[in-house]
């Protein structure tokens, strides 16, 4: 807990005016007393995910960080839209438009409430979709087409996946 | 000689200063010309970090500023709402950072004090596992780590908003206008003005102000030279790298070899790194990146998450800080602090600049100038500006039903309220009250990467001032993803030529500074899967260039 | 006689199919469509370019005539005597060479309905989506039939609510353009397309429209208001929405319809369909001719005693894995360049990364081994190494060591592999890859 004390004293000899010492003896007192109570606080998780989660947060999912990695290769370049066009795919959303976006699809969704790929509301639509059937096949035409070899229909499963996200329990 | 204007105050430079500053004059009922060189915040203001930060580094020397700049970045965030962000941090702490964990967690202890004012949570403080479970690509050296956060904003929309605030309250806004000459009353030395070149027309605008404001940023001891005065700035050049999607969803501290603060955080579509603070002696107008910055920010990031250099970053941001002027520091410690500087002490009453501050302070720093200048004038308005919402911020806005209603994707809806909040209305309807025959098509995205729909580049030309296909970048942000203006530069400059009535030659010139700019952005990060990208891009600018000159 | 051809684009494909028309059992390896497949509707072998530096001209500059295709061909090579087409056009005339190739590519994709239409005789002008001209040698069906010099009048087809394309702007500078080359003027206009109902839904998404009217049901829809487009003499230019898989029938059908000639406009991002109507079409041939198709990325090439064994191919479906072995005879290498996949970025340096060849730039420095953004110079539109880093042959397109022999006495390289050359400001890129794609596979049928 000491660690650093040095570090303690050159911030100290750093504060300027009497309102920040003020505010540094006290707060830092306070810590301290905290400390040695061994106080715990809330699960910080829990607590990260309460502050956090409203905003579009989730605990991260390394397949998915894999899949936005490869994604990242995307050359913008159209040729997934025109082969799923070929074969007569009906997915929610355009290939090329689902590679380019699905790093911030993740969250901004999540963030504003917005469940593209749930089933059909209440007024009997949802965005982004012809039909409440309507659905991406995996038949990974888009795939064997990219030049830079991302994994179309996983980016897309992933984003149809995302409607029914949750906040992760708090833990044991 | 051209047309003339007669104002009390002109206000040269249109970064979020001059712009905040237009806009608090106008609510103030004063009359206004906002005059910008380039594009609205295209300079300083769209280089910064895009953060309206609490300040977290003012604690220890002086509170007061904390406490201002948090209850400033709440303001932002009431008028404003559809252009700012949260960004959770996450503040690791290794073990052989200087200020071990304790103290660390008593400085946020102290900002939590804060927090309420802009919004903010209070910080968290997490063990090593679960740092590396929120985020699993932090270096497994760290000790443990806690989590804050700060507000974004989209920084040359911001200035934007403001201006069209003020516009649309009146006051004369003018972009790509250089001023060429200031007008001095004989005898006394007054600046009574400025004359004013319109650098696509070639048109001269005379301007007749009772006051001058100099809201330049790092130009401004240039602008203050033509009236004979000096302004002493210490100029520091920042960068950023800009990754093609968001890495993580939370930022993350860096730190650099030299010990110095960075970070790198989500930023709108992509996530950024930076930035750099060196002491700038070169051409404001020709910023470059060097190799030796781009080396220094990975070097940082790489210290907190080991796996960065796999991202693919595609351009990078450079802008020069206005900094007050101070001898004998380094970059990092030179004040934060702003000043209002009267001329008058200069032989050049009626002439004052701004100079200094930071991107999070602009609201605090326009109402002291205005209070100035306003004082100087005589007249007597408070100011309005933490109380009135920008342009579309009033309500929050049914992204969902928009998109529903326009036939627009969702995406592209949820960028568009982003920009124009509840504006964005107007922009897919545009008040044509004789469409063209045929009932008029469903908007489409032009820009795939952001997406940017050609409903809003039409009405960001029609009815914003949107004067240039360069400008778009920092409008609308056109061209500035991952295909770097490859895939929607083209289009959008023959829809801007229609919009605009352009000659074919201006939009073959309009294309090939665009691919110009990219390039230099994009330059000095080129590799790995982005050397690609640019194939493409020059076939698409080099190899389909047509013969109109 | 067993050859494995490494890349599947127009290089690739032409080696694969020389080699297998001389009777060698043929692989072909394709990790996926290189920049083949975003090409957009002409076959550049020399087009004319405005570039002041880096293009080919179009016109001599001693006696201010046009130039044909042909002869900016032996203009290509000497402003650049290491461009690729020196070592192809030694001994042998340009225009021959290039008439050749054409008829084979014609034959070889004709089955698909995808035709060679022009020659290096004559300078063909084509229009793009955005208006600007192309000064085409070769093109492919599509937008081979809007040549405009010999149009009495061209209309734009204005397709309301199309993504990607904006009539009126195209047509202004259409008209800029046909001034600034000096073409006689003539009518330009734009004429509107009211597409039925079940068509217009498919608007914003102009490759599922494309697909649609490869159905003639869907055509039939569309005949009244092709009929009213219909003026004598008249070149109709729609964007490139014609069909996807049968872009011939479309064409047919609608000039038929109309009774005037009907083409596409040359693409441009977003909307670009022929690059992917020209990898299909090398499919199927490379199938019709007997081709062993693998998919995968060859991630290493076996050299035993100064010759190509083996290579071996990872497949992208099982990441993990043992890659496939396959034996050769004969190996020809057409991996690209950034797009491909040929030329790549690898722990920081540029390299070439199956035979380590060394990469030469078009001044002939060596490139590899260097951080590419050390590579790049500041002027967009001037030399930039990066883009024309590639490797080095000899005369029978064998790559070079770094001693400046074959690396391999049985490997050939062929198209954006090579180096010395900027196909984004010359035009020469499809070119290349037919040229020194078929040389390439004729010289490895001799191993």
């Amino acid at each position: 807990m000491l660690r650093g004390y040095r570090g303690f004293l050159r911030e100290l000899a750093r504060t300027g005016g009497w309102r920040a010492l003020s505010l540094q003896l006290r707060t830092g007192a306070g810590h301290v007393l905290r400390r040695l109570r061994r106080e715990r606080g809330e699960d910080p998780i829990a607590l990260f995910f309460r502050n956090y989660g409203a905003d579009g947060l989730r605990l991260p999912d390394p397949e998915r960080a894999r899949l936005q990695l490869a994604a990242e290769a995307c050359l913008v370049c159209g040729l997934c839209s025109v082969e799923c066009a070929r074969v007569g795919g009906a997915p929610p959303l355009d290939p090329r438009d689902a590679v380019v976006a699905a790093a911030r699809l993740e969250i901004d969704w999540l963030r504003l409430g917005l469940a593209p790929f749930a089933p059909a509301s209440a007024d009997g639509a949802a965005i982004g979709i012809d039909s409440p059937a309507s659905a991406c096949a995996t038949c990974r035409a888009c795939t064997l087409v990219c030049p830079a070899a991302i994994p179309i229909e996983r980016v897309q499963e992933t984003l149809a996946r995302l409607g029914g996200g949750e906040l992760p329990a708090a833990p044991r | 000689m051209g047309r003339s204007l007669s104002v009390q105050v002109l206000v040269v430079g249109g970064g979020i200063n001059g712009a905040g500053v237009a806009r608090d004059l106008a609510l103030r009922g004063v009359s206004c010309a906002l005059v910008e060189r380039r594009e609205l915040g295209s300079g300083t203001s769209w280089a910064s970090s895009g953060m309206i930060h609490g300040g977290l580094r003012y604690l220890q020397r002086d509170p007061e500023v904390t406490l201002h700049s948090c209850v400033d970045s709440g303001a932002i965030q009431r008028i404003a709402p559809h252009l700012v962000f949260r960004i959770p941090f996450l503040m690791p702490v290794f073990p052989e950072d200087p200020i071990g964990p304790e103290l660390v967690e008593i400085g946020l202890e102290m900002y939590d004090r804060y927090q309420p004012f802009k919004n903010g949570r209070p910080h968290a403080r997490l063990t090593r596992e679960q740092a590396l479970r929120l985020e699993p690509a932090l270096s497994p050296r760290l000790d443990c780590a806690f989590t804050l956060d700060e507000w974004g904003v989209d920084a040359a929309r911001l200035s934007a908003a403001n201006a069209l605030d003020a516009a649309e309250r009146g006051a004369a806004l003018a972009t790509h206008s250089e001023v060429v000459e200031l007008l001095r009353e004989a005898g006394s030395g007054r600046v009574v003005g400025a004359r004013v070149r319109d650098l696509l027309s070639g048109e001269l605008l005379r301007i007749d102000a009772d006051l001058t404001l100099n809201a330049t940023g790092p130009w401004a001891p240039r602008l203050a030279a033509l009236a004979g005065a000096a302004v002493r700035l210490r100029p520091a050049k920042g960068v950023h790298l800009v990754f093609e999607r968001r890495v993580s969803n939370l930022a993350v501290y860096a730190r650099g070899i030299d010990g110095r603060d960075m970070f790198t955080f989500p930023h709108e579509q992509n996530s950024m790194a930076g930035t750099t603070d060196d002491d700038f002696y070169g051409d404001l107008d020709r910023i470059d990146v060097t190799e030796d910055e781009v080396a220094y920010v990975m070097q940082a990031m790489e210290r907190s998450i080991p796996s960065i250099r796999r991202h693919r970053v595609i351009h990078t941001t450079q802008g020069v800080r206005p900094t007050l002027y101070g001898f004998g520091q380094q970059e990092d410690e030179l004040s934060r602090d702003y000043a209002v500087i009267d001329h008058a002490r200069d032989g050049a009453p009626g002439f004052f600049t701004i100079a200094g501050g930071k991107l999070a302070a602009y609201r605090l720093m326009a109402e002291d100038a205005c209070d100035r200048l306003c004082a100087a004038l005589g007249v007597r308005e408070p100011c309005r500006t933490a109380s009135t919402p920008l342009p579309g911020g009033d309500a929050p806005l049914d992204v969902r039903a928009l998109a529903r209603r326009f036939r627009i994707p969702l995406a592209a809806g949820v960028r568009l309220g982003f920009r124009h909040g509840t504006r964005a209305v107007r922009v897919l309807a545009p008040c044509d009250p004789q469409p063209p025959a045929g009932a008029p098509p469903a908007p489409r995205a032009v820009c795939a990467c952001e997406p940017v729909l050609d409903a809003e580049l039409a009405h960001v030309a029609r009815a914003e001032g949107l004067r240039t296909l360069g400008d778009c970048a920092f409008r609308v942000r056109l061209g500035v993803g991952a295909c770097q203006g490859a895939g929607c530069a083209a289009q959008a400059a023959g829809l801007l030529a229609d919009v605009l009535d352009w000659p074919p030659e201006r939009s073959a010139a309009e294309l090939a500074a665009f691919a110009a700019d990219r390039w230099r952005a994009a330059a000095p990060v080129l590799g790995g899967r982005h050397l690609a990208a640019f194939e493409i891009h020059r076939h698409v600018f080099l190899g389909a260039r047509g013969f109109t000159l | 006689m067993r050859a494995v051809v490494v890349g599947g684009g127009l290089a690739g494909c032409a080696a694969a199919l020389e080699l297998a028309a001389r009777s060698a059992e043929v692989a072909l390896v394709r990790a996926g469509p290189g920049a083949t497949a975003l090409s957009w509707g002409t076959l550049d072998v020399a087009a004319g370019s405005p570039l002041r530096r880096g293009g080919l001209p179009l016109v001599d500059p001693a006696s201010e005539q046009p130039l044909a295709p042909g002869r900016r061909l032996v203009a290509a090579t000497h402003a650049n005597p290491a461009h690729p087409y020196t070592v192809l056009m030694r001994g042998r005339s340009p225009e021959s060479e290039v008439k050749e190739a054409a008829a084979a590519l014609d034959a070889w994709l004709a089955p698909a309905g995808l035709r060679v239409l022009g020659s290096v005789e004559q300078t063909r002008w084509l229009a793009d989506l955005r208006g600007a001209l192309r000064a085409a040698d070769l093109a492919f069906t599509g937008a081979g039939e809007g040549d405009l010099a010999s149009a009495e009048e061209i209309a734009l087809v204005d397709v309301p609510g199309l993504a990607g394309f904006d009539a009126r702007p195209a047509l202004r500078m259409l008209a800029a353009e046909l001034a600034a080359i000096g073409l006689p003027a003539r009518p330009l206009r734009v004429v509107p397309l009211a597409l039925p109902d079940a068509l217009a839904a498919l608007a914003g998404e102009p490759a599922r429209l494309a697909r649609r009217l490869d159905e003639s049901e869907a055509r039939q829809a569309l005949r009244a208001a092709i009929e009213r487009l219909a003026a004598p003499g008249r070149l109709l230019l729609f964007p490139p929405v014609l069909g996807l898989e049968r872009v011939d029938r479309v064409i047919a059908w609608a000039s038929d319809t109309a009774g005037c000639r009907v083409a596409e406009l040359v693409g441009a991002p977003p909307l670009a369909l022929a690059g992917h109507r020209l990898d299909r079409a090398l499919q199927a041939a490379l199938a019709r001719a007997g081709v062993e198709a693998f998919a995968g990325r060859v991630s290493a090439i076996e050299l035993e005693a100064g010759r190509a064994v083996a290579v071996r191919i990872q497949d992208p479906a099982r990441e993990a894995g043992e890659p496939e072995r396959l034996a050769l005879d004969a190996l020809v290498l057409a991996t690209g360049r950034f797009v491909g996949g040929g030329v790549v970025e690898r722990d920081g340096r540029l390299a070439e990364p199956l035979l380590e060849l060394p990469l030469y730039d078009l001044a002939g420095q060596r490139v590899d081994g260097i951080r590419p953004h050390r590579l790049v110079r500041r002027d967009y539109e001037g030399e930039q190494p990066l883009f024309a880093a590639g490797v080095r042959t000899d005369a029978r397109l064998r790559p070079l060591a770094a001693d400046g022999a074959p690396r391999a006495a049985n490997a050939f390289a062929a198209g954006d592999l090579l180096g010395s050359f900027d196909p984004a400001r010359d035009r020469t890129g499809l070119g290349v890859a037919l040229l020194s794609g078929r040389r390439a596979g004729i010289e490895a049928a001799g191993c």
